[in-house]
């Protein structure tokens, strides 16, 4: 439990933190997914590079419909943010459930992007939104949609010295996540999250695969009418579950149908 | 005795005030690390250290070679020996038992270099087959060849000769069950620091449960003069029991400071708690019961199986209080008990929080369960007709426990009337998956009852006083308690009482905060020896007053503390008496506990809507604290029942070592309590307590599989084994659930 040693660097401002970065240098947010992964000693890093003081990242505004969340904001402050419960009350209720209070205020859904944990509920809530990062680099800035976001377990198309700035939620109707987990500050054993939009229903899944799951058989059965009972029965399909201590792989691909059908049920008038 | 009042100690543990042994860290102190075995058996071993002693930074590399250091004996508790083959090197000389052992310690000049060091240390080896569960160890290859076989305990049966005749009998059930391995989890792993002074002395720094104990055997492992070494148990987060095991660290860590000639600290991880921290439970047992079909339980014959993992010590008195307590809270007429223990490639086990007892009590209350499903008769009844009988006490079990009186059936009623029974009913008529179980449990407390406890009482000459124990608080609120207690019997404020505890030099004697002996035995002497003290003060008072002290008008005639305690001691006297207590027998809290369930069959989830708690420890001295206590322990059992296991697969390699995948609940779980107490004096200390410590981590687990049970009998589902919401364990499910998990044994 004792991480193996690094340099520390707290920038004064986004053009400073991205002149930082580059191989062998981290991003260090709230510090709750990587600073557990130094200390278990999974990962090491020669430099973290602090970004959770920065003002410039610590805003949330309404662009043109497009709720914009800083990249700082951590889950608690979402929890409380009046535009967040207005316009995205699904990413409210998590802020103020995920982990426990100490991660909550800390911890920033911005963070679990990038860190892409395929159990991780921001980032099935974020593809089921269908969310759009903001990047600086030193090449510049870009936008990534959540879809082209996560490439594999723990793993993004982010590159070493990308910044993540924002995150850009697209409005919505409704949406609902539906997270199994047995105590309270635990990650989901399987989790769904559905969102109804101007384009239909979308529905994507935690902890089923090796990154955050859409699950287009669900989308696409309802698209052509099937009722949401029946369209659930599809959320396993395609899925690969991890097999593990908190449940066999085959009983994540029934939970993944029942919280799936729960969402659904949310969501669906 | 007085009512809710604030602990003392909170103030400082709740404002970042509390020192625990983390916080010690003398100039100059050194760090240590340990290398482990990542298999669980292995032969031919060699530890290779040359590349962790290359580093910069480190100031040893020891292996057993290197140490000279005697084995740690195999116990079967109570000072019982076990088969001497089974001794254990504080680290590993040639086989390696268990995932998780130490091979080598690395000491540096800070935890973050010993940490790199020490992941440089490999070994070679020859594997060895793997004893991964308890049932292959009977007949298994032996761990400790020397020994012949894996037993520590063969089948032994009590009473001798026993031999009941279920056949005769028409009603007959069995059931056959698991206590899992839990990881008894403090807030504050192991901590231990040795550090030698300038005066050639050695004081050792641990949240242990029992420093005097620590002493001797760091003396005895190490070759220490018993003068030169002093234990100081500073503040404690949490012990549970394992923080009472003598773990190998700590002569290795003692040996190193003598060694090196300075400061030494070992901070454990909390994978390392996990791996290699004592477990708890692990028991497996059948039970058989046959009686009457009007549901009168007439004969009972019971197998135990304990699981002490690698290396038998404190872990095997476990079995033992199990069969002490196997009966339960009923008047059966044959009763026998057969117990088997073994050892396997696991790490070593130790009382945890209940030690036995919960075992004993989810075995027999499960059978009762049966036992009434099978005679068509109501589970409540049946206990009602089968409890021990206040009239019956003192009533001696089967097994040798002398029960020491109160009447279960009232804690019972209680908690039936408390739970709400006819809400229950409704529920299920609107169809609803819940359910009701129940369990009355008795349990003993003051382990040993030859264990004594020293106390002091001291009035200084300004009027103030000192109460010194033996016994040490890991997070109790002993100072609360021995203050109100010295105070009580003083006639003097609890705020004028300081309390001193934990600390070889300044407590001459002690024997240890465990088995929820301490109020027994701890506040005991404490209360003899203030009520001396008080005799000692009416006496002077008198005699400056010129009366007889039993004319004494008011407490001492009109004087204070202050000015008797300074005429004492202006004429060479002292307010001062001591004692090592001994309560001569073991108490038995007893109680019952109620859950209502509510099953979510589509995901197997278990909610309790209703958990309600009767106890009996005695008479109360602080109803916040034994709050507390309850509380505490019902969350222990509740997790038992639902949520924790220490899971191995089939090769011994521990799955469950963090937080992340030990299913540890939480203040946000915890269900409401609803709690109810009644109050039988114990006849065996005068305080008339009980223990209060491990009552609901008892009667909670019964009560709740009970509870899941009732919901799920009209699904067909007539055993479940904990943790209920593993898959696997649980497996009430709709939709076909595969039954086991691939990557675990069992
Ligand atoms: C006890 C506990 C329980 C938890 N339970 C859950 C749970 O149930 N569900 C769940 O979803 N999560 C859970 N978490 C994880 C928690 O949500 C994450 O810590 C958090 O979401 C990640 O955000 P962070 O700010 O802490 O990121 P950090 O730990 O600081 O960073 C995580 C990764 O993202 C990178 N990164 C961070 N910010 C940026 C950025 N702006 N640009 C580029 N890269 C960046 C870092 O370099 C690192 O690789 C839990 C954590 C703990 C400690």
């Amino acid at each position: 439990m004792i991480p193996a040693r690094f340099d520390y660097l707290r920038p004064d401002g986004v053009d400073e933190a991205v002149a930082l970065l580059g191989p062998g240098t981290r991003v260090l947010a709230g510090g709750h997914s990587l600073i557990p992964a130094l200390k278990l000693r999974q990962t090491t890093a020669a430099r973290l590079v602090d970004v959770g003081r920065l003002a410039a990242l610590r805003t949330v505004e309404l662009d043109a419909g497009v709720l914009v969340i800083g990249a700082a904001v951590t889950y608690a402050e979402l929890a409380a943010h009046p535009l967040v419960r207005r316009h995205c009350p699904v990413l409210a209720r998590l802020g103020g459930r995920v982990a426990d209070p100490q991660v909550r205020h800390r911890g920033t859904p911005a963070g679990a992007l990038a860190h892409a944990d395929p159990a991780g509920d921001a980032p099935a809530i974020a593809l089921a939104l269908g969310v759009e990062v903001a990047v600086r680099s030193a090449a510049g800035s870009r936008t990534v949609p959540a879809g082209a976001l996560f490439t594999g377990r723990r793993e993004t198309s982010l590159r070493a010295g990308d910044l993540v700035t924002a995150i850009r939620v697209p409005a919505h109707d409704a949406a609902w996540y539906e997270k199994f987990t047995r105590v309270s500050h635990m990650w989901a054993i399987a989790g769904a999250c559905a969102v109804r939009g101007p384009s239909g229903v979308r529905v994507a899944l935690a902890n089923v695969a090796a990154t955050p799951w859409r699950a287009t058989g669900v989308e696409g059965a309802l698209r052509d009418g099937a009722t949401p009972a029946e369209a659930a029965a599809l959320a396993a399909d395609g899925t690969d579950p991890p097999d593990d201590v908190h449940g066999p792989a085959a009983y994540r691909r029934h939970l993944a149908r029942v919280v799936t059908g729960r969402a659904l049920a949310r969501v669906t008038p | 005795m007085t009512g809710h009042e604030p602990r003392r100690e909170d103030a400082r543990l709740l404002n970042g005030g509390a020192r625990y042994t983390g916080d010690i860290r003398p100039d100059g102190c050194l760090h240590a690390a340990f290398a482990r075995s990542r298999v669980a058996s292995a032969t031919a071993v060699s530890v290779d250290v040359a590349a962790a002693r290359g580093l910069p930074g480190v100031v040893a590399v020891l292996t057993a070679a290197d140490l000279d250091l005697k084995d740690i004996p195999a116990t079967l508790g109570h000072g019982r020996p076990a088969p001497p083959a089974m001794t254990r090197p504080p680290l590993v000389r040639d086989r390696i038992r268990y995932v998780g052992e130490p091979l080598a310690v690395v000491v540096a000049t800070d935890p973050y270099l010993a940490a790199d060091a020490a992941a440089l240390v490999t070994a070679a080896y020859e594997p060895a087959p793997v004893v991964a569960t308890p049932a292959a160890a009977e007949g298994g290859p032996p761990l400790f060849p020397e020994a012949g076989s894996n037993l520590v305990l063969p089948a032994v049966t009590i009473p001798e000769g026993a031999d009941p005749d279920l056949d005769r009998w028409p009603v007959r059930v069995a059931v056959e069950l698991v206590s899992p391995r839990l990881a008894p989890t403090p807030m504050e792993p192991i901590s231990f620091l040795a550090a030698p002074g300038p005066d050639g002395r050695l004081t050792i720094y641990c949240g242990h449960q029992a420093p005097h104990r620590l002493k001797r055997q760091m003396c005895d492992l190490v070759g220490l003069d018993p003068a030169a070494v002093r234990v100081v148990v500073p503040d404690v987060g949490g012990a549970f029991g394992m923080k009472a095991q003598l773990y190998p660290e700590y002569p290795v860590v003692t040996a190193c400071a003598v060694r090196l000639g300075r400061p030494v600290a070992w901070d454990q991880t909390r994978t390392e708690q996990f791996e290699s921290g004592t477990h708890g439970r692990g028991a497996y047992e059948r039970v058989e019961l046959a009686g009457t079909a009007d549901g009168r339980i007439r004969a009972a014959r019971i197998e135990i199986l304990g699981d002490v993992g690698a290396y038998p010590h404190n872990g095997s008195a476990v079995p033992l209080f199990m069969r002490l307590m196997a009966q339960g809270a009923y008047d059966i007429d044959e009763v026998a008990v057969t117990t088997r223990i073994v050892v396997t490639n696991r790490a070593p086990t130790a009382p945890y929080r209940g030690a036995g007892r919960p075992e004993a009590a989810y075995g027999m209350e499960r059978a009762v369960d049966a036992y009434a499903h099978a005679a068509g008769l109501d589970p409540a009844q049946v206990r009602l007709l089968n409890l021990v009988r206040p009239d019956q006490m003192p009533f001696r079990t089967h097994t040798g426990a002398l029960y020491d009186g109160g009447d279960y059936a009232a804690a019972l009623r209680m908690a039936l009337d408390l739970a709400g029974t006819g809400e229950v009913e409704a529920w299920k008529a609107a169809g609803e998956t819940v359910g009701l179980g129940m369990c009355v449990y008795v349990e003993r407390s003051n382990g040993d009852p030859a264990g004594t406890e020293y106390g002091s009482v001291t009035v200084h000459p300004d009027g103030t006083v000192v109460a010194r124990s033996g016994s040490s608080a890991l997070g109790q609120g002993h100072e609360s308690v021995w203050s109100r207690v010295v105070g009580d019997a003083l006639r003097v404020p609890p705020s004028t009482v300081r309390v001193v505890q934990g600390d070889t030099d300044a407590v001459p004697a002690g024997t240890g905060s465990f088995a929820s002996r301490s109020a027994t035995v701890g506040g005991s002497a404490l209360h003899n020896c203030a009520t001396a003290v008080r005799e000692q003060l009416r006496d002077a008072a008198a005699k400056l007053l010129g009366v007889p002290p039993g004319e004494l008008a008011g407490e001492l005639g009109g004087l204070s503390v202050a000015e008797v305690a300074a005429a004492v001691y202006a004429e060479g006297g002292r307010l001062f008496a001591e004692q090592e207590f001994a309560s001569g027998a073991q108490n038995f809290p007893y109680g019952a506990c109620v859950a209502v369930v509510a099953v979510d069959l589509d995901t197997g989830l278990v909610t309790l809507r209703r958990l309600v708690a009767v106890d009996d420890c005695g008479v109360v001295l602080d109803p916040l604290v034994v709050e507390g206590q309850l509380e505490g322990s019902l969350l222990q059992g509740v997790a038992q029942a639902l949520f924790e296991e220490v899971v191995y697969d089939g090769e011994g390699r521990p799955l469950t070592t963090d937080l992340a995948t030990y299913t540890l609940p939480t203040a946000p779980d915890a269900p409401g309590y609803v709690t109810g107490r009644l109050v039988t004096p114990a006849p065996s200390n005068p305080l008339g307590v009980k223990g209060a410590g491990e009552a609901g981590c008892i009667g909670a687990p019964p009560a709740i599989v009970n509870a899941v049970l009732d919901a799920l009998r009209r699904y067909g589902v007539t055993d479940l084994r904990m943790p209920l919401t593993r898959p696997g364990c649980g497996r009430p499910f709709r939709a076909p659930v595969p039954p086991r998990c691939r990557r675990c044994s069992r």
